[in-house]
């Protein structure tokens, strides 16, 4: 069609309201944003919140999905001063080779972004500096824009744990920020939550019942918390008791983002010892990783458990020089890091990580091109932020 | 189900939705989509084949054959037909292709326009 046939008369054959919308709903982000100019009915439809919901929805049905992953920022890249790139790269769900990439348009005093989470392809990003986590952006590269969040409402931050997720009944995304207090011994965290719809940070109490012979907690972070059924989880190590009857204990903090409540969930019976385990999401399901020392040398075994109506183990499986666990891929492969061979560049021997993907049936592994300790999401286009105040376009 | 609404309409005198010539288009989709489900190319062929048969003035009037049968899937492969076809194409074209005028105030549209620039750019020339 070269050139343009009118489709329709305005007196008979006009295509009724929901048509036009089932032909919107097919469109690119791109293509929307534009005919959002078409006239006034088109630009009203474009943005409610109800034909971004089916339009992602969409998406979703027709495997419109991608996988982003940028450079980890860890400790040691800061303490070396060692720059972050600001690339976020697209990749294919399955394949993995990258489709394009996305530079974070937003700048941190620091110099080091954090992956907060990334729900319906919106991404939240926070400062990695001291833990503080002060300042807090959500963006959408799907339409260009990214919002800074206002400052906290807590008196004081320390040793801070955000969280991302989606209140799918109220059509709002949230934001919950954790902070321990320094105070002797160490209370209950504090706690608040912020809601994209009224722009605010509100405090949240915490509501469960703290042990009270906790002496010492940390979230044990090192990967982005998962957003699992309508829920934010937390893993949280804690030592209880004093002196001889010191105990090493964890639990998992959960919030409901849309009652935002929080509730205490049990770990898996299990409790073997095990070198460390890892809270994060397997198909939709709250997981546990756990490694621990297997039969072979530079072999750990890794257990796999998901949450259903209780803790279940669905695998054991040994991974060899494992070094790093960075999550699991939406079809349930294992992707991790791994010690590889030494390789001389600029006459210096420097070790390079390989990142493996693996099925946990199979064992069978696939190597894919990126040697940088790895932050990943899944990622999608999303009209969503499309009016709101402070939103700033590039 | 399919089949009684088609019964439905065949009775129906005062049915003046759907012609012969789109009856015979849209009813025999069911089962060639049946036949060829598995194979997404071979749709894709099927469906390049029989959007070159039909008129792009009949697409109009085979969306509203497909709704008013309350064929599903063939409601679905029109719209995503239209939605392939305008995707990459200016205003102005869409606007020609579904017989709209613009109804914003001067000044308005301009602005709008501005807000999301970059989605202008790399689109069909008209």
């Amino acid at each position: 069609m070269s050139q343009p046939t009118i489709l329709l008369r305005r007196t008979n054959n006009h295509l009724p309201e929901e048509i036009v919308l089932e032909i919107l709903v097919r469109l690119p982000v791109k293509s929307l944003l534009r005919f959002r100019c078409v006239c006034k009915s088109w630009y009203r439809y474009i943005a409610t919140p109800n034909f971004i919901n089916n339009n992602l929805l969409y998406c979703n049905d027709h495997n419109r999905g991608f996988f982003i992953h940028m450079p980890k920022t860890t400790g040691s890249m800061v303490s070396f001063s060692r720059p972050h790139g600001q690339i976020c790269t697209v990749a294919s769900h399955h394949t993995f080779e990258a489709i394009y990439e996305l530079r974070i348009p937003f700048t941190f005093q620091s110099g080091y972004p954090h992956l907060v989470g990334s729900c319906n392809g919106i991404l939240c990003f926070s400062d990695y500096r001291s833990f503080e986590f002060k300042d807090v952006y959500l963006w959408n590269p799907s339409i260009r824009k990214f919002k800074k969040l206002p400052d906290t409402c807590l008196t004081h931050l320390f040793n801070v744990s955000l969280g991302f997720g989606f209140d799918s009944q109220n059509n709002d995304y949230k934001v919950v920020r954790i902070s321990q207090s320094t105070a002797k011994p160490m209370p209950p965290p504090d706690a608040e939550v912020y809601s994209l719809s009224s722009d605010s940070w509100k405090r949240v109490g915490l509501g469960i019942s703290w042990r009270s012979n906790v002496v010492f907690h940390k979230f044990n972070c090192t990967l982005t918390f998962p957003f699992v059924s309508g829920n934010l989880h937390w893993m949280i190590e804690m030592i209880e008791g004093g002196g001889q009857e010191r105990r090493f204990t964890s639990m998992i903090l959960s919030f409901d983002v849309n009652s935002e409540k929080f509730k205490e969930l049990p770990l898996p019976d299990d409790e073997g010892g095990c070198i460390t385990k890892c809270l994060t999401s397997f198909k939709e399901q709250l997981a546990l990783i756990k490694f621990g020392y297997g039969v072979q040398p530079h072999s750990l075994l890794c257990s796999i458990w998901v949450m259903g109506d209780s803790w279940n183990k669905i695998r054991v499986l040994p991974i060899e020089n494992l070094t790093d666990f960075i999550g699991f891929t939406n079809y349930g492969l294992l992707l991790v890091q791994k010690r590889s061979r030494l390789v001389s560049t600029n006459s210096e021997l420097e070790r390079k990580h390989k990142s493996v993907l693996i099925d946990p049936e199979t064992l069978h592994e696939k190597e894919i091109q990126v040697d940088y300790r790895l932050d990943v999401a899944a990622y999608m286009e999303n009209l969503a932020l499309l009016d709101g105040a402070n939103v700033v376009s590039y | 189900m399919k089949f009684c609404t088609v019964k439905q309409y065949f009775d129906d005198e005062n049915n003046n939705n759907v012609t012969n010539g789109i009856a015979t288009t849209v009813i025999p989709l069911p089962n060639k989509h049946l036949k060829i489900k598995a194979n997404n190319k071979e749709m894709e062929q099927y469906e390049q084949e029989l959007l070159r048969n039909v008129m792009p003035q009949e697409l109009t009037k085979l969306i509203l054959a497909a709704n008013y049968l309350n064929f599903k899937e063939a409601l679905d492969f029109f719209c995503r037909t239209v939605a392939n076809a305008i995707q990459n194409k200016s205003v102005d074209y869409v606007r020609k292709f579904f017989g709209l005028e613009s109804d914003f105030e001067p000044g308005e549209e301009e602005k709008l326009c501005k807000e999301f620039a970059w989605s202008f750019e790399g689109v069909d020339e008209d």
